[in-house]
């Protein structure tokens, strides 16, 4: 009886082939390992400078390819590369390539022009100086405008450090 | 002819396969490998176990100062850090020493391009930082890009800064 058991487990956690249910499990192992190194990166955001629309210590999966055919867009939550390695940075694009922004009282202005940011909960009261990005450059900063500008990390981001997006933002 | 295989012949000729395969090793190491072990020396270099004389702080902030050009160049933005002359950096690395207790500086991943010349590298490294002093800790993990010239055959850092991807506006 105990033998039958043993046997029975043994048949269902490797299954009647078990050379079959080798290569299942390699496989499955290659995809999970390519498909979340290369297509859609964990992770854990540690931080609150996006909040409230992305809370400190939650889990979330960015899209590697977004990027691959179209350009990044205003608005788009994107994950940037922070130390080459495995830290990354989660901003908002709020300026585009070629465009001139600067923030007054906490109103984002794209070349002279009022540019509403329907994300935010609240818009602040930052202050900052016209900049004009040259091709391929970004401006980008958190949803989180109730910190200083000063003691946020927000600039220009160059489009290769633009990894990927959020997914579901 | 006949070869007796004692012990001593034996042990004999071990030594002299393990200080050949020694200096075969030591005299094949690429460029790249002398970067790394420098930078590594460097590391343990800046890293202090315990309180530092003056005295001894002094003679550590020169042995590290041998490490950079004279035209060095070390810029962090973001820490409003910039450094432009060895006596300035001396003096910068003499100050944290004397009012530290403890600082560890590991490396924690290193990737390194050399030139096609052989005669300039470029760095990016992830080092982890503690510090403790006057009753405060301090850790974290910052990345740096680092440019390595070579120079009376020995390799030297002309430029350094904080690997910024984000560039911050005043």
């Amino acid at each position: 009886m105990k033998r039958n058991a043993s046997s029975l487990f043994l048949r269902m956690a490797v299954g009647s082939r078990p050379e079959r249910t080798l290569v299942r499990v390699a496989v499955l192992a290659l995809f999970s390992f390519l498909a979340f190194r290369y297509v859609w990166r964990p992770i854990l955001v540690d931080g609150k400078s996006m909040e409230p629309t992305i809370r400190d210590r939650s889990f979330h999966f960015a899209n590697l390819l977004a990027y691959r055919s179209g350009a990044p867009r205003r608005g788009d939550i994107v994950v940037i590369d922070k130390d080459a390695f495995s830290t990354m940075y989660l901003k908002r694009i709020v300026g585009l390539p070629g465009e001139t922004l600067e923030f007054v009282d906490g109103n984002l202005l794209v070349n002279g022009r009022l540019v509403p940011e329907p994300y935010l909960k609240w818009k602040g009261d930052w202050d900052m100086q016209a900049v004009k990005l040259r091709p391929g450059e970004y401006l980008v900063a958190g949803d989180n405008r109730y910190v200083s500008r000063r003691s946020h990390v927000m600039g220009v981001v160059r489009d290769e450090f633009i990894l990927g997006r959020l997914i579901g933002d | 002819m006949r070869i007796v295989l004692d012990w001593k012949t034996l042990f004999l000729g071990g030594m002299i396969v393990v200080v050949l395969s020694l200096l075969v090793v030591r005299s094949c190491r690429s460029e790249e490998d002398v970067i790394r072990d420098r930078f590594e020396e460097l590391c343990d270099l800046s890293s202090l176990s315990g309180t530092e004389s003056a005295l001894a702080a002094g003679v550590r902030a020169k042995e590290i100062g041998e490490f950079f050009s004279p035209q060095l160049r070390i810029e962090a933005r973001s820490a409003r850090i910039s450094v432009d002359s060895l006596q300035e950096l001396r003096q910068i690395v003499f100050n944290a020493r004397t009012s530290l207790d403890r600082i560890d500086v590991e490396p924690r991943k290193v990737e390194l391009r050399l030139a096609a010349d052989g005669n300039s590298a470029s760095m990016t490294s992830s080092v982890r930082i503690s510090a403790s002093g006057r009753g405060e800790r301090a850790s974290f993990d910052e990345a740096f890009t680092i440019d390595w010239i070579k120079q009376n055959g020995k390799w030297i850092i002309l430029k350094a800064g904080r690997y910024e991807t984000i560039r911050l506006i005043d």
